[in-house]
């Protein structure tokens, strides 16, 4: 039975633990909030059948996520209502202005259609540098600088059992309006890694 | 039906494709534009780095051994 436990949790731990971390964005809670998943599955009994599953372990977590956040702000919604998009409608006119991304999108493109700035270049895309403290360091730095809302859907979406369709469940907003967090998301993290790590780098050599 | 998107639509579809599906037919518009265009190129090649970047960082998050045992013990109660 010991056994059986320690290799239940070993399975799963981790990929709740990644769960936890996307959504509290602080270790100590998500390590909290895992235990509590495993406690509950645990004591709703049958674990050998169905709670071993990943999916059931993760719908009880969810759970728990939601009710962490009513104690953390009791009188506050979780995420902000001016960090949500506004209610965009899906359109595939790739013409139409505005675009469903927003103004950031729009003013990166002139009326013609072609980029209003080129592309800064990176050179060549250090292949090791994820090895390296430094940026790695400058890559925590930039996710904590994104609005809650932004951080948590851009790494759910790094989890790679996340679908899409399953973060706009949690976040009850549109596939969409997803769509326009996750292009906020990545076009702030791009530009603060920009000024953070390459732009340094050039300064240097 | 036409085949040569402007950087604009390309880009408005290409990071759509990073999240939604898209059709064949828009896939095979991103591709054609994104082997002529430069530029476009390496803004879809910087979104795909910084994605996988992310990824890898999460990847490496995990229980420490301490944790694992803790929780453990708990149920074990």
């Amino acid at each position: 039975m010991n056994q059986s436990i320690h290799s239940w949790v070993t399975q799963y731990g981790d990929t709740l633990y990644r769960y936890a971390l996307t959504r509290v964005n602080n270790r100590s809670d998500a390590q909290d909030l895992v235990q509590e998943t495993f406690l509950a599955a645990y004591k709703s009994g049958n674990f050998e059948g169905r709670s071993k599953t990943s999916t059931y372990l993760i719908g009880i977590l969810r759970h728990k996520i939601m009710d962490h956040f009513r104690k953390v702000y009791r009188h506050k919604q979780h995420f902000s209502e001016n960090e949500m998009p506004r209610d965009q409608t899906e359109d595939d006119d790739l013409n139409s202005r505005p675009s469903p991304q927003g103004e950031i999108f729009d003013s990166m493109f002139i009326p013609a259609g072609c980029w209003a700035e080129p592309v800064a270049d990176w050179g060549r895309t250090p292949e090791n540098a994820l090895l390296d403290s430094e940026f790695n360091q400058i890559l925590d730095g930039c996710l904590e600088k994104l609005p809650d809302t932004q951080r948590s859907a851009f790494m759910m979406r790094t989890l790679e059992e996340q679908k899409t369709e399953d973060i706009c469940k949690d976040f009850e907003i549109s596939p969409t309006n997803l769509g326009v967090l996750l292009f906020r998301a990545r076009t702030q993290l791009k530009k603060c890694i920009e000024i953070s790590w390459f732009k340094g780098k050039e300064e240097i050599s | 039906m036409k085949w040569m998107l402007k950087c604009r639509e390309n880009t408005l579809l290409y990071t759509k494709s990073l999240d939604q599906k898209v059709s064949i037919i828009q896939r095979m518009q991103i591709k054609m534009h994104l082997s002529m265009c430069e530029v476009c190129n390496r803004y879809a090649k910087q979104l795909d780095w910084i994605d996988q970047a992310f990824r890898k960082k999460i990847s490496n998050e995990t229980l420490s051994q301490e944790a694992i045992d803790h929780i453990c013990e708990k149920l074990k109660g």
